[in-house]
């Protein structure tokens, strides 16, 4: 239990330095095609970056955004609930996610290597996209990752029936 | 599968098209070709077709359209294969600048029969049904200042999708943007001119931003295909295949006329409600700009064959195509 | 089960979900993918949801969320909005409600540049929801003044959405640009009403500070202010001189205040990498939100639902005004679950030609449009601002900030009816061109 929290929280919060070193380089990038295209010429292939870099961002991050608990949600109606039953919920709708974000990760990847297949690249610079669609589909792995230790505390919770 | 209920009578389906509803090519185009198969269908077989446009891209982005008919998002769609860059190599020779290229009619002409002729062209297509192809009228240079020679091109900011050779050989500064930063671009001079056929003026109120037209057929244009997915294909009535085959062939010619005169009216739309000036380049500065991109195709050539396709073979039969289409159609809209 | 009713059924499981605290994000990926496997088929819900959410996460236009959200932190982190906020409490904290007021001015200032209603709630809750904390503002007040606050700006030009409705309906972009200005600003002074009003009506909501002599605000105005209007006029002016559009301007905005706040020392090693954390964390929350929002519009679009909404209000054969209103029903009710451009895309080509048959002004009917639109993004359960504002403000409930909305509706609603009363409030200056 311990453990798989520690390996979740490891890896989505290195997986999200990614995504925060990739947001420092496309603002460095569009205001240096900004600077550059006034006193020189613009860089080639800026949209295109800025799409990949976008894509690097918040495939990256949105399991540590899970796992910090940013992800929104409303608590009103079951906070007033017994220990037990919320407890119960969250694992009710924990496998409803595991579900829809397991079936997302493995189709990530089928469409990143369809995309590898076909040579999918960006129109200029001639970048292949899949490394970048496969990127995402692992930020989608991570997700599920977070999800069964989200799904494992609520089942503990269950067991134990109180918070300690 | 969406297709078909009431032992198959009724036939259903969904067509996904990133043009937004009330553009030209769906109340003229799509509208027109769904509803002569309606009829069609309804007065020769015992069945009954409904087609349910889904435009604007909100069922399927304008880069999924593909993948998405391929896997069955949606029955139908029409998108442009340079939308999705590296997958349709062997069809990216119809949009090389070289070609005689006169208007949309000879060019949908071409296109689709370099489809039927041309293999390497055709397994690109091979995970879809194709209905038929088309293709844009010829692209000017449209710009927010007076072009007459190279010079004046050299170094000026013109908005292209993906990669623009022929703007790189002219010495012009190709900028890759999505058509929907364009306007505001153009109107705050980011860009300084676009590259497309002049029906853009009207649709996407490029008029409004820009003032000049500077007609370079030879440079550019577009191609579009409508397809369908395989397994719908394969669920309709061979009667009703029938019947799509007979309409897909003659709206190529149609779709052909569409954008030609809306490439003229486009145009007429611009110089008359915002005083655009038509620039039409002297012969000896054509020869010039003609003189410029006559090695984009040759680079291309040596690009595809690298990738292992019959490039050569493809554009010579390209070439051929579009003289013959061009020499029937080329002056059809004097 | 007929499509309509599949479209129904998802809408009620939306609604049971968003009650088991399930996250909203999850909720509509769920909802809108198994929609759609049970519409078509699960390969189609497959390819669907996996080309929306890659689509969604590499869109060129929507990188302005994680640029603009980062300069809000960076802001917040770097001390900056502490020192904004004082200085603005002391000119305005004694008028009820009045860092309210001033932050409503700021969401349209800032709005107006960045143009999406999301960006806006982000930034300007990452810099002013821990300001007004300390002074007491109490949090469903403070953050739904923000949520509302920020869809103001759409409203002002640039505006992307007034593009997407002049392309999609062939209208004059420029007078469309020009006809939302008053209509914004009147929007802007309608909440600062209500703020003021609610203010008045239950002080401990919005505590009015002590009464500050007339030379020390002055005062304040230049000791608080220079970081900001330096800020503030890198963008603005690069924006109005032509030299960045408003999708660069994020990027600007990060890097200006990233050089101020480094110049002025102000912003630590530490801060600095928190404001990274904060930023990709919030970003992600936004745009994940974003993108499940539209795979579970797509499934709504192949259930015909929008449509079936739409000629309900059309085919009902009543006063024009009333049909106006049946309309703007439907694009409020629409909006609830649909995300505000593609809801445009969806609706326009029911509704345009039929307010041309109406005889109503097609540039009026714009204006009316992105303001009906707004509603949508403050009210549950697809309420992109307010989820964005609580995502910052974290210790308040989602539902806490859609109860201090309603006021702020109720604005809307004012604004549509001014409109609908004084067409000229809209056509004046585009009458001028
Ligand atoms: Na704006
Ligand atoms: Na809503």
């Amino acid at each position: 239990m311990k453990y798989l929290n520690q390996l979740a929280g490891t890896i989505s919060t290195r997986l999200s330095q990614i995504a925060q070193i990739a947001l420092v380089a496309v603002m460095l990038l569009i205001v240096s095609n900004i600077i550059l295209r006034r006193i020189w010429k613009p860089i080639p292939g800026t949209v295109e970056l800025v799409e990949i870099l976008g894509a690097v961002i918040l495939g990256t991050s949105v399991a540590y955004c899970l796992y910090k608990k940013g992800h929104i949600f409303v608590n009103v109606f079951v906070r007033n609930l017994s220990f037990r039953k919320q407890a119960a919920i969250d694992i009710f709708t924990n496998v409803l996610s595991i579900t829809a974000t397991s079936l997302l990760t493995w189709q990530t990847f089928v469409y990143g290597n369809r995309m590898m297949n076909r040579g999918l690249a960006t129109g200029q610079l001639e970048i292949p996209l899949w490394p970048i669609i496969y990127l995402v589909g692992i930020g989608f792995a991570v997700v599920v990752l977070v999800l069964a230790n989200n799904l494992l505390t609520a089942y503990i919770n269950l067991r134990k029936g109180e918070e300690q | 599968n969406p297709t078909g209920d009431a032992g198959g009578k009724n036939i259903s389906l969904n067509f996904a098209t990133f043009w937004p509803s009330g553009d030209f090519q769906v109340t003229e185009g799509h509208e027109a070709w769904a509803a002569e198969l309606k009829a069609r269908v309804e007065a020769e077989t015992d069945h009954r077709l409904n087609i349910n446009f889904q435009t604007g891209g909100v069922l399927l982005g304008a880069t999924e359209i593909y993948e998405g008919v391929a896997s069955g998002v949606a029955d139908i769609g029409s998108t442009s294969p340079s939308y999705t860059a590296g997958i349709f190599r062997a069809t990216t020779a119809l949009e090389l600048p070289g070609f005689n290229n006169d208007n949309a009619l000879v060019a949908s002409m071409t296109i689709q029969e370099a489809y039927e002729t041309i293999e390497a062209i055709q397994n690109e297509y091979s995970d879809v049904k194709v209905m038929h192809f088309w293709a844009t009228g010829p692209g000017d240079i449209i710009t927010t200042s007076p072009v007459t020679t190279l010079e004046d091109l050299r170094g000026m900011e013109i908005r292209v999708a993906g990669r623009s050779p022929a703007m790189e050989a002219l010495g012009a500064e190709p900028v890759s943007l999505p058509m929907s930063e364009s306007y505001l671009s153009l109107d705050q001079g980011i860009v300084r001119g676009i590259l497309g056929p002049t029906d853009i003026l009207q649709g996407f109120r490029l008029a409004e931003v820009t003032s000049h037209i500077v007609k370079t057929p030879y440079l550019y244009n577009i191609t579009f295909v409508k397809v369908m997915n395989l397994d719908t294909w394969n669920s309709l009535p061979s009667d009703v295949q029938e019947i799509f085959n007979e309409v897909n062939a003659k709206y190529v010619y149609e779709y052909g006329v569409l954008r030609s005169n809306y490439t003229k009216q486009g145009q007429q739309f611009a110089i008359e409600e915002f005083g655009h000036e038509v620039i039409t380049l002297s012969s000896a500065e054509e020869a010039r700009w003609l003189d410029a991109i006559s090695g984009v195709q040759d680079n291309w050539v040596a690009d595809m064959s690298r990738n292992g396709l019959p490039a050569q073979e493809i554009i010579e039969k390209v070439r051929d195509i579009d003289q013959k289409q061009s020499t029937e159609y080329g002056n059809y809209f004097q | 089960m007929t499509s309509v009713a599949a479209a129904i059924l998802s809408i009620i499981v939306l609604f049971v979900l968003l009650f088991l605290r399930m996250p909203v994000s999850f909720i509509m990926l769920v909802v809108g993918m198994g929609g759609y496997a049970y519409m078509v088929s699960p390969t189609a819900a497959y390819t669907m949801s996996v080309q929306t959410i890659y689509n969604n996460f590499s869109s060129y236009s929507l990188i302005v969320i994680p640029l603009f959200v980062w300069m809000g932190f960076i802001a917040y982190y770097s001390g900056l909005s502490t020192k904004i906020y004082a200085a603005t409490y002391k000119i305005v904290g004694d008028l009820p409600g009045g860092l309210s007021i001033a932050t409503i001015a700021a969401c349209t200032a800032f709005g107006a540049i960045c143009g999406s209603t999301t960006a806006t709630a982000a930034t300007m809750s990452a810099v002013s929801m821990p300001e007004m904390n300390k002074y007491n503002y109490k949090k469903s007040f403070s953050t739904a003044s923000i949520a509302a606050g920020a869809i103001i700006g759409v409203m002002i030009p640039p505006s992307v959405i007034f593009i997407l409705y002049g392309v999609s309906t062939g209208e004059s972009i420029a007078k469309l640009f020009v006809a939302g200005i008053v209509p914004g600003l009147l929007l802007m002074l309608l909440f600062m009403l209500t703020v003021y009003i609610k203010a008045v009506r239950n002080p401990e909501i919005a505590p009015a500070g002590p009464k500050i002599p007339l030379k020390e605000k002055f005062f304040a105005l230049f000791s608080g202010g220079m970081e900001v209007v330096f800020i503030f006029i890198a963008v603005m002016g690069g924006l109005f001189q032509g030299w960045f559009t408003p999708t660069e301007a994020g990027a600007v905005g990060a890097f200006a205040t990233l050089v101020v706040t480094v110049i002025r020392r102000s912003l630590t090693w530490e801060g600095f990498r928190k404001s990274l954390e904060e930023s990709v964390k919030l970003s992600a929350m936004i745009l994940f939100l974003v993108a499940a929002a539209f795979v579970y519009s797509r499934f709504l679009a192949v259930t015909g639902l929008p449509a079936s909404v739409a000629s309900l209000a059309v085919e009902a054969t009543l006063h024009p005004v009333i049909i106006l209103l049946l309309i703007l029903l439907a694009y409020f009710l629409l909006g609830l679950f649909i995300d505000g451009l593609a809801l445009v895309l969806m609706t326009t080509p029911i509704f345009y030609p039929i307010a041309i048959a109406l005889g109503f002004d097609p540039i009026w009917f714009g204006v009316i449009v992105v303001l009906a639109l707004g509603m949508g993004v403050i009210t549950p359960p697809v309420g992109a601002n307010v989820y964005v504002v609580a995502g910052v403000a974290k210790d308040v409930d989602v539902m806490e900030i859609f109860s201090g909305i309603w006021p702020f509706l109720f604005a809307i609603v004012v604004c549509i009816v001014l409109l609908i009363l004084f067409p000229q409030i809209a056509l004046f200056l585009p009458g001028l061109m």
